[in-house]
């Protein structure tokens, strides 16, 4: 008879603790291969890897959500998502920036019951966001919201917190605000009245049938990088060298903005700047030459639109999946060389700041000034 | 069975949910028996009967002496449940069925009716679920621990126009305190449950298809969706089993699948827990002679495998070994050399004898060439002779090859005696290197010349003894280790091996399996219950999962002999090749054990 020792149910228990991470969904979109030439700096150790939990009650959107940011599922197939029954755990790492772990939760089992090992869950360096359902009565999300905050931020008080106000797209301008005044209040009177004004949550009205879900998860991600000051004070000086209105560096893969100059977004160009990636991917996909890569995106992808209301989108390739896109006036335009200079300098600036991360983190802020030209003022 | 059969749903609602658990009872003196625990005074299996309920006390019939308190009930359980998560609208027993020879009631309800196997099935329920799931995978699994119970869960899907993703999760669960009762049963289990489960996602893909037919619920979801007015949930609506399969019985089918599962499996297999003699004492401890130990590979490469392998089945099936040489010293040391190759309880060797000794008082012999064998013993044809020849003599014809050997015998025999004292002691003092051993064997050729018929196929453990010493990459200390490792295994089936025929010879066959075939069980109809919900306090205990945790698994042999034999062979992980070898060393544990 074949023998079944101890070990055995050490293995099987030690599984448990780490059973929710086991699998995920087929990922209908695989990131290719890491190009040779493109040297993918990893920013964090793999263990390291910042994480986002996604949580929120059953039904509030949390899979359509990670669907359609990261596998570019339409939203109208998200009608056809089955109801997520175990925590999902996937790796992003489309680029030397953005890169961590999603874990997407069943919106049915609470998480903290003993059973579960909330320490290994939502310990570590991350981001929780949680997602409401806004087209519903969402009294029930908060009181879950609450507890959640709570309970999350005392086994990890690093713990960052945010708060989608989720499938908006139903809703009135009026509404929306409405909405976002209330949740708000609400919420920060409860966490008043239990003595926790320290937790910060940050609020976003977001849908997946617009762009609002991929703004709202950029400025979720921009917050897990270390660097995002460096790579804006960079952005700064290269936009206000050149002439350039507003500048994002894009994900080319999920289209989310990891850093954009300090002067404000506004949701149109940002959603220019979508489309523009799109157009890019597309026209490569069909007329450039099929090497196996996953998204036909390298070191020469560049475009420039002009449109009719005397305004450029620019776009440059800065490194791995990594995309520069400008929005500038036609006039400006006319001195490309000086940005193309320019965009050099910056692109090497980024380099510095792998590198400088490869050496050491300290040095950071010192190595990172490039020299920029600069523009004389126009005419 | 002692086990809990259950079916858990993940609820889109509410997430995983046990939906439906089937349990065995018995008295408590049955109970007590099986596990060999002393009985504590009953106090009357009937305690808990009172006038409120006389319907259900009589349906109910063994094992009635548990009963928790509904109030503590009620915390454990969920209070929010659906149609989706729920199969009784309360958590009494639902259905009821009573085998009256056995003894056993076998009762079914929404959760187990005892509050700390609740928490047990709920907690399997979600791993079951929710951890240990591959995504999109059907099929059995098993997970679990001494504390938790040990599990069986078969996931399966059932199709649904009205599910989000058009499938809803379910799973089976059976739920042990045994592990080894779990996993030996798990082939008998598995097919079971997979007749059940995919008879249940026939009739669903039925209903399915019919819903289908009548409108494309996919176009009808995105039509809703687009319509932007109102979005209605038009997904996610929780649907009961029986509708899912379209069968108001499906509930009462269950039950009877589950009971059978439950009394069939205890005919197969029992829990019991085997005593044999304390297994360290049945290996020759390294210690001791570790340098002779590594010589069995010097032998194995100087006979050759075919050789070996006869010598080996004579070995291990128990016939006398005769090593007969000249040299007292490289008859012994050869003796020695199979020390490693069968249990401590069964080497009885004599390493140099001046005459023959029979088998009774040693099965390794080692001999002067010059000693006859009687012919008697050589008549029985339980014996295998292992002759030494010395080399110079080999290159020359048959006949002549004696006469040198002869002379150096006649030597030899008259300090026989004094030899032997000396060899033993040197074995014991220094320890023999293998190059030793192997440069002594170089001198001789090793035959077999005579020996008993063998049976036409070596027990399994020969092969495995004879592809590790094949195996030149095992170092020797692995190769020992491994050795006494498939050693072992074997004693532990011998245990049972012995244990189960001891059983044959005390108990009447008749007494032992009043129950024999699938198909004699006897079931009384299961009775759907409506309870009121008047709940007495009754006394409180688990038959069910607090039996003794055990150390083996005793097949149940049926009627026929031949039929139960073969089945505990199978049980063993035997074949009849196997049986000669069983018994020799069965017939040697008599001493230490019983
Ligand atoms: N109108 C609208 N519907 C959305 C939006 N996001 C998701 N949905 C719909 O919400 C439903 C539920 O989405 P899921 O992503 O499966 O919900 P979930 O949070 O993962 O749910 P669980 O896995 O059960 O916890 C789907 O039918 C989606 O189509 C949105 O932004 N707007
Ligand atoms: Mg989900």
């Amino acid at each position: 008879m074949t023998s079944y020792t101890q070990e055995d149910d050490e293995h099987y228990r030690g599984e448990f603790g780490a059973g929710y991470e086991v699998g995920s969904f087929p990922k209908d979109f695989v990131y290719g291969p890491d190009d040779p030439d493109q040297d993918l700096t990893q920013i964090f150790a793999p263990d390291q890897k910042p994480k986002i939990l996604l949580m929120g009650l059953r039904r509030s959107g949390k899979s359509s959500i990670q669907k359609v940011v990261f596998h570019k599922m339409t939203p109208n197939e998200t009608l056809f998502l089955e109801s997520t029954n175990k925590i999902e755990s996937e790796n992003i790492s489309n680029s030397s920036f953005v890169q961590f772990k999603i874990l997407d939760f069943p919106g049915q089992i609470d998480f903290f019951e003993p059973s579960f090992d909330s320490e290994k869950i939502f310990g570590g360096h991350g981001t929780l966001v949680f997602v409401i359902d806004a087209q519903d009565d969402y009294m029930e999300a908060l009181t879950r919201l609450h507890q959640t905050v709570l309970r999350a931020h005392k086994v990890n008080p690093h713990l960052r917190f945010e708060v989608f106000i989720h499938k908006v797209d139903g809703l009135s301008d009026d509404t929306k605000i409405e909405t976002q005044r209330d949740i708000h209040q609400r919420v920060n009177d409860e966490l008043s009245d239990a003595g926790m004004e320290q937790i910060h949550l940050s609020f976003y009205l977001t849908s997946i049938y617009d762009h609002s879900i991929f703004e709202a998860f950029s400025k979720v991600v921009q917050k897990l990088i270390p660097q995002l000051p460096t790579l804006e004070n960079l952005l700064n000086i290269f936009i206000s060298n050149s002439g350039i209105e507003k500048a994002f560096l894009f994900d080319v893969l999920s289209k989310i903005y990891i850093a954009t100059d300090s002067s404000p977004v506004d949701m149109q160009s940002y959603e220019l700047c979508c489309e523009m990636i799109d157009v890019v991917i597309d026209i490569s996909d069909i007329y450039g030459k099929a090497d196996g890569m996953q998204v036909p995106f390298d070191k020469d992808s560049s475009s420039i639109i002009k449109l009719n209301n005397a305004t450029v989108l620019y776009l440059r390739e800065v490194s791995r999946y990594l995309a520069l896109v400008c929005i500038l006036r036609e006039d400006n335009f006319d001195r490309q060389g000086l940005i193309d200079y320019n965009f050099l300098c910056f692109r090497n600036g980024i380099q510095e700041v792998f590198d400088v991360h490869t050496s050491q983190l300290q040095q950071l802020t010192h190595s990172t000034s490039p020299h920029l030209q600069t523009n004389g003022p126009t005419s | 069975m002692n086990a809990i059969v259950s079916i858990c749903h993940f609820c889109e609602l509410h997430g995983p949910r046990v939906v439906f658990c089937t349990q065995a009872f018995r008295d408590l003196p049955d109970f007590d028996a099986l596990t060999g625990v002393e009985a504590p005074p009953v106090i009357g299996s009937r305690l808990g009967h009172h006038e409120g309920q006389p319907e259900e006390s009589d349906l109910w019939k063994y094992g009635r002496n548990l009963k928790d308190n509904p109030a503590e009930m009620k915390n454990g359980t969920p209070n929010e449940t659906c149609v989706a998560c729920r199969s009784f609208p309360h958590t009494q027993p639902g259905f009821i069925s009573n085998d009256d020879s056995a003894k056993v009631s076998y009762v079914t309800s929404q959760y187990p009716l005892q509050s700390e196997l609740y928490s047990l099935v709920h907690l399997a329920c979600i791993r079951s679920l929710s951890c240990e799931v591959c995504p999109g995978k059907e099929g059995p699994i098993y997970f679990g621990d001494e504390a938790r119970g040990h599990v069986l869960s078969y996931t399966f899907f059932l199709q649904d126009v009205q599910a989000r993703g058009f499938q809803r999760w379910y799973s089976i669960m059976v739920l042990m305190k045994d592990k080894m009762l779990l996993l030996n049963s798990w082939p008998f289990i598995v097919r079971h449950l997979k007749q059940t489960i995919s008879h249940l996602q026939e009739s669903a893909s039925k209903i399915y298809e019919s819903e289908e037919s009548k409108v494309s619920h996919r176009a009808l979801r995105s039509a809703i969706m687009n319509d932007n007015y109102r979005r209605q949930r038009v997904a996610g609506q929780p649907r009961s089993l029986s509708e899912l399969v379209g069968d108001e019985q499906v509930w009462s089918g269950l039950h009877s699948s589950f009971t059978w599962l439950l009394k069939a499996g205890g005919l197969r297999l029992q829990e019991r827990l085997v005593e044999g003699p304390p297994v360290t004492q049945l290996i020759m401890d390294g210690s001791e002679s570790s340098g002779t130990n590594l010589n069995v590979r010097e032998l194995y490469s100087k006979i050759g495998p075919y050789t070996f392998n006869r010598l080996t089945h004579h070995l291990l099936i128990g016939r006398q070994i005769i090593v007969r040489g000249s040299s007292a010293n490289a008859v012994s040391t050869v003796v020695q050399s199979l020390q490693p190759l069968i249990p401590k309880h069964c080497f009885k060797a004599i390493n140099f004898s001046p005459h023959y000794i029979d088998s009774a008082s040693c099965n390794i012999l080692g001999l002067h060439s010059l000693v006859k064998v009687p012919l008697s013993v050589l008549a029985t044809g339980n014996i295998c002779v292992l002759e030494l020849f010395a080399k110079e003599s080999t290159g020359e014809s048959g006949t002549q090859s004696n006469i040198p050997r002869v002379s150096t015998i006649s030597n030899h025999s008259l300090s026989a005696q004094e030899e032997i004292h000396r060899i033993k002691s040197s074995l014991q003092e220094k320890e023999m290197k293998n190059a030793d051993f192997s440069e002594l064997l170089k001198s001789y050729n090793i035959q077999i010349s005579q020996e008993g018929t063998l049976p036409a196929k070596p027990p399994q453990l020969l092969n495995r003894i004879e592809t590790a010493l094949s195996n030149t990459t095992l170092t020797p200390a692995t190769l020992m280790v491994y050795l006494s490792t498939i050693l072992y295994e074997w004693i532990n089936k011998v245990k049972v091996w012995m244990q189960v025929q001891n059983a044959n010879k005390t108990i009447p066959p008749e007494q032992r399996y009043p129950v024999s075939s699938q198909s004699t069980i006897t079931r009384t109809p299961s009775i759907p219950i409506l309870r009121s919900p008047v709940h007495q306090p009754f006394l409180s205990r688990s038959p069910v999962l607090s039996g003794s945790l055990t150390a083996g698994i005793l097949e149940a042999p049926t009627n026929s002999q031949d039929n139960s034999r073969h089945q505990l062979l199978s049980a063993l992980g035997a074949t009849e090749w196997d049986v000669p070898l069983l018994e020799f060393w069965a017939q040697k544990f008599h001493p230490n054990s019983v």
